[in-house]
């Protein structure tokens, strides 16, 4: 029965009876930050007067923009690769689905890093570890191969792992078609890894947010069902 | 739903599987989220092999699925740009592949949140490289030195793609990527984006063909049916192992 009510209810509704979901319709669990963000900012009105979908795609925007420009100014100001293409999924994730345990820092931590190991050892059973970056050239059948053991090898071991983060696949092309694949860039890329995790953690608790700083939060239904047993017969 | 074609079914439950959708819909039963173990448990009941899960661990087989699927879908993207002759394979197409089939029936993993996301991105990636007056700059791109026009470049991009993914109810997370590599001019030429919508499409054409054979309303575009839908939720929780576990044994015995 309770399942059921989480994946009937609308998240306002959830939000009503003092429990926040996980899951959502579109919101995510993106509304709440930001009404935890606004209430903090006394500008609860903003939900009150505007649609929804409007106020939380402009929170959206911004967010995006402040997290990624923050990478940026920091990659121009050291002259690393601080910004990178898998650091836009982190970044949606983070706020659109804050509490899902794909968004947890652990699984985030963990996936990219599983994505760097990975692509930098397929780089060396392909013996490209020293070759150009794939980006605008041709590609060998050798660096097909390495996309493959790469995107293969993550997948399969954030599955083992239990820490699926779906924007580490991006993480581990990036190394293995060697747009970044020096290994202290690889570390930058971790490093740029926690910094945005920091980030998150910072305005989702700052939203009020159960944001968990390492583990995923349980979820709503898992202390209520244990082991099956409210579940309809 | 023919003989021996699993359907999803509730696994937390006594009730006895398998059960088709019709009566599950007739009850109104809220469905459970489905995940990448229903795909593979479909798939190894259609090919007659569900010894395999009663002899192994499920993590192992799971894990040995994902990396087969995923080694298809890179090698099938890259057949495809050798045929376009233009090779290229792009690093946002991972995630797509990985969300396909980890979260199939959610809403970001739809062919629709998919293509458009992608589509978004693309545009969006183009307003920031503009907007840094970087649009049509020859100047070759290097991922590891980023300069400051390039920082409004991305920060908008990624900005733009995902309100306008919220605004549109097209969220589709692997598109961050997309936007980031068209913004630092990774991604140039209009045969390039092209070839990344083809390479999404082709993704989710083997997600439509692998979740259907394993019994799971894969759409064809629009999102799944809402009792399905769920977000990224996964194998990590405690609950969803004791599920998986629930579901394999009543599945096997």
């Amino acid at each position: 029965m309770v399942r059921s009510r989480i994946h009937a209810a609308d998240s306002q509704e959830e939000a009503r009876a003092g429990r926040i979901p996980v899951t959502g319709p579109i919101g995510g669990g993106m509304i709440h930050v930001i009404r935890g963000l606004l209430v903090r900012g006394r500008l609860t009105w903003l939900l009150n007067r505007y649609d929804r979908l409007p106020v939380m795609a402009a929170f959206s925007c911004i967010n995006g923009f402040i997290s990624i420009c923050l990478m940026a100014l920091l990659a121009v100001v050291t002259g690393s690769p601080f910004i990178f293409p898998s650091l836009g999924p982190t970044a949606f994730l983070f706020f659109y689905t804050p509490l899902a345990p794909s968004a947890s820092p652990r699984n985030t931590v963990v996936g990219h890093a599983i994505g760097v190991a990975a692509g930098y050892g397929s780089l060396v059973v392909t013996g490209l570890t020293q070759a150009p970056p794939a980006v605008g050239h041709p590609i060998t059948l050798q660096r097909a191969l390495a996309a493959a053991l790469s995107l293969g090898a993550t997948a399969g071991l954030m599955v083992l792992l239990r820490s699926p983060h779906p924007p580490a696949g991006a993480t581990t092309l990036i190394v293995s078609l060697g747009i970044l694949a020096a290994p202290p860039q690889l570390l930058i890329l971790l490093l740029g890894v926690v910094l945005l995790v920091l980030q998150a953690i910072v305005i989702n608790q700052a939203a009020g947010l159960p944001y968990p700083l390492w583990n995923p939060v349980a979820r709503s239904g898992d202390s209520e069902t244990p082991s099956g047993k409210g579940a309809p017969s | 739903m023919g003989t021996g074609v699993p359907t999803v079914h509730q696994g937390s439950s006594r009730d006895h599987i398998p059960q088709h959708m019709p009566d599950r819909e007739a009850h109104g039963d809220p469905g459970r989220r489905v995940d990448m173990a229903d795909v593979v448990r479909g798939l190894l009941v259609r090919l007659r092999l569900p010894w395999l899960l009663r002899h192994y661990q499920r993590g192992p087989v799971l894990a040995a699925f994902v990396f087969l699927n995923s080694c298809i879908s890179v090698t099938a993207v890259a057949a495809l740009a050798a045929l376009a002759n233009t090779p290229f394979l792009f690093p946002s197409l991972a995630p797509v592949a990985f969300l396909v089939f980890y979260v199939p029936l959610a809403p970001a993993a739809s062919p629709r949140n998919a293509i458009l996301g992608h589509a978004i991105a693309i545009g969006a990636g183009l307003v920031g490289l503009a907007a840094a007056s970087l649009f049509g700059s020859t100047a070759a791109a290097r991922p590891d030195i980023i300069r400051w026009s390039q920082v409004v470049a991305v920060a908008l991009a990624l900005g733009l793609t995902t309100g306008l993914m919220v605004l549109l109810r097209t969220p589709h997370m692997p598109a961050g990527t997309t936007a980031i590599l068209v913004a630092l001019g990774l991604l140039r030429t209009p045969g390039q984006w092209i070839l990344l919508l083809g390479g999404v499409l082709l993704i989710v054409g083997q997600a439509i063909i692998i979740n259907r054979l394993a019994g799971i309303p894969y759409p064809l575009w629009g999102q799944a049916p809402r009792r399905h839908a769920c977000d990224l939720r996964d194998l990590s929780g405690p609950q969803a192992a004791q599920e998986f576990d629930q579901a394999l044994r009543e599945r096997t015995d």
